[in-house]
């Protein structure tokens, strides 16, 4: 069956991506520097330090039904659900290849190019997972007095869904964002806006519960928010996550999959169309 | 030796034609202007939202924390309009080996390698640090005395040439490292203290990284004392004065280590 090629790439993608591991670990580690400036800077806003209440063993600080525990395990989990959620190079890979003409061996070879990329990108992420997995777990470690315990069976099946979800997601936004440059060889300009955009909307900048109503009604109703918040607070655990709503969540977030992966391959076709119109 | 005029004229030069260069390709530069400013309205939001829930942040009010943003803005700005480019340039000239040329010519080598290249979209930060400093002071109803002012230019630009500093020393790095895309990484973890004021850095993991930062290497007084100095007036002047005396040895020991890379590298290219 067609499958057995693609099994192949993984294999060949994997050793590939082996050859890095070093750097992934070195990255990986530095990765997490900036959350020591973030645990400070909530520290302070919590006031955590300076809040009579706190010691005396009184309601901790809410805002917006946050702790400063709650905020810094947030910032954490984020990181596990960018893990899976984000797609180095993978829109700008695509547009280099329709620039440059290297799209050709994809067309050429009984192969579907957006199914091999997926292969190089689940190769890359276990590798990265793999050698990560060291780094995160002294990093959980170090901040487990942040979390309140891990959570209820049920949430953590959905927590894990919603992250390969998330995997899918950022994959095919990414795809769909690469296939604009059919239209427009020079993506990178969008790219950057988008990227910029996307480390506020994701709720990876800081949890979406602290925005005003207003702002956060809008991010309701877009994708960005289940790369990184949705997969972050499910797994998180405060009072206001019940099963209910993480049902309507991974409801919504597999309707943006299908929506992405529909829109990805629309472009894909029209784009092919004009591609060889151009006689490349 | 030669004159600090002839100097000014070269450097006048590279001004002008890195802004005809950029502004050659309009719609680039545009875009890149536009998402300085996106960047910077993120930003802009971020602080809003954290001050709607608390009026200070380790003794800094809202409009005395965004003197320090906006300062970070400007210091960042500068070093990235008028010295990142060189920097970046360098690494790529040392692995593809054109650094030669550059040592051909008869003028200073650092000089050349690190302000030649200007990217003036990054530029707006600058501007944009400044609108928001301006605007915080008169919020604050502030009027900095000329005193105030001029010590905040003295130690931001003690700041810069500290930020100049390590990014020769890093840049330079890729004579013997050769692996060094990671550049504008190396370029957030230098600043990235620097954006936040040293009174947060308490506790046991805070504290020795206060420390480490004020007087090893002082990245953390770089921004915030320039602020301090403007919004509230500085508590220990002290810090000030170390901040210029490790600024002006940061200069010399990144001027030395450039030279010795230098040394270096010609040894190794024949």
């Amino acid at each position: 069956m067609a499958f057995r090629k693609y099994f192949y790439v993984l294999r060949i993608a994997l050793s590939e991506r082996l050859v890095y591991r070093t750097d992934f670990f070195l990255s990986t580690l530095m990765r997490f520097a900036p959350m020591v400036t973030t645990i400070l800077l909530w520290r302070a806003i919590y006031h955590v330090d300076e809040s009579p209440a706190a010691g005396s063993g009184g309601e901790p600080t809410r805002f917006d039904g946050l702790t400063y525990e709650n905020v810094v395990a947030y910032y954490l989990l984020t990181f596990v659900s960018r893990a899976f959620s984000s797609m180095p190079g993978l829109a700008g890979g695509i547009a280099r290849d329709v620039r440059e003409g290297t799209i050709q061996k994809y067309l050429i070879q009984p192969i579907d190019q957006v199914y091999y990329l997926m292969m190089t990108r689940v190769a890359h992420k276990l590798v990265y997972y793999g050698v990560s997995a060291v780094p995160f777990a002294i990093a959980f470690y170090l901040l487990r007095g942040f979390f309140g315990g891990w959570p209820e069976p049920v949430m953590l099946a959905g927590g894990i869904a919603s992250l390969v979800l998330a995997f899918f997601l950022g994959f095919f936004f990414e795809v769909t964002i690469g296939m604009i440059s059919f239209w427009f060889l020079e993506i990178s300009s969008l790219l950057f806006i988008v990227m910029s955009l996307n480390y506020f909307l994701s709720g990876h900048m800081v949890p979406l519960d602290l925005l005003p109503g207003g702002l956060r009604t809008v991010l309701e109703w877009l994708p960005f928010q289940y790369l990184a918040y949705f997969p972050a607070k499910m797994l998180l655990g405060t009072p206001d996550v019940t099963p209910a709503a993480l049902g309507r969540g991974l409801i919504t977030q597999l309707g943006w999959v299908l929506l992405f992966i529909a829109l990805s391959r629309f472009l894909y076709r029209r784009g092919l169309r004009r591609y060889s119109a151009f006689g490349g | 030796m030669q004159s600090l005029a002839r100097y000014a004229r070269l450097y006048a030069s590279f001004l002008r034609i890195g802004l005809m260069q950029e502004m050659s390709f309009r719609g680039n530069f545009l875009i890149r202007v536009g998402t300085e400013l996106l960047w910077f309205i993120v930003l802009c939001i971020f602080y809003d939202v954290i001050y709607r829930k608390t009026n200070s942040i380790a003794g800094w009010s809202r409009f005395e924390y965004l003197v320090l943003v906006g300062t970070h803005f400007i210091a960042t700005g500068l070093i990235e309009t008028f010295f990142m480019a060189g920097f970046g340039d360098l690494a790529e000239k040392v692995r593809s080996g054109k650094l030669d040329f550059a040592l051909a010519k008869p003028v200073d080598e650092q000089f050349l390698l690190t302000m030649q290249m200007m990217d003036w979209a990054t530029f707006t930060n600058v501007i944009y640090g400044l609108g928001m400093v301006v605007f915080s002071l008169s919020k604050l109803g502030v009027v900095p005395s000329i005193g105030a002012v001029a010590v905040y230019l003295v130690t931001l630009t003690a700041g810069l040439a500290l930020f100049y500093s390590l990014m020769v020393m890093l840049s330079v790095s890729a004579v013997w490292l050769i692996r060094n895309q990671h550049l504008y990484e190396m370029w957030f973890y230098v600043n990235v203290f620097a954006r936040f004021p040293p009174d947060i850095f308490v506790g046991p993991l805070g504290s020795p990284l206060r420390w480490l930062t004020t007087f090893i290497l002082p990245v953390l007084l770089a921004v915030a004392i320039p602020a301090e100095a403007l919004s509230k007036g500085l508590r220990q002047p002290g810090l000030a004065v170390y901040s210029v005396v490790a600024a002006i040895a940061f200069l010399a020991i990144s001027r030395w280590v450039f030279r010795w890379a230098l040394r270096h590298y010609r040894s190794a290219s024949s």
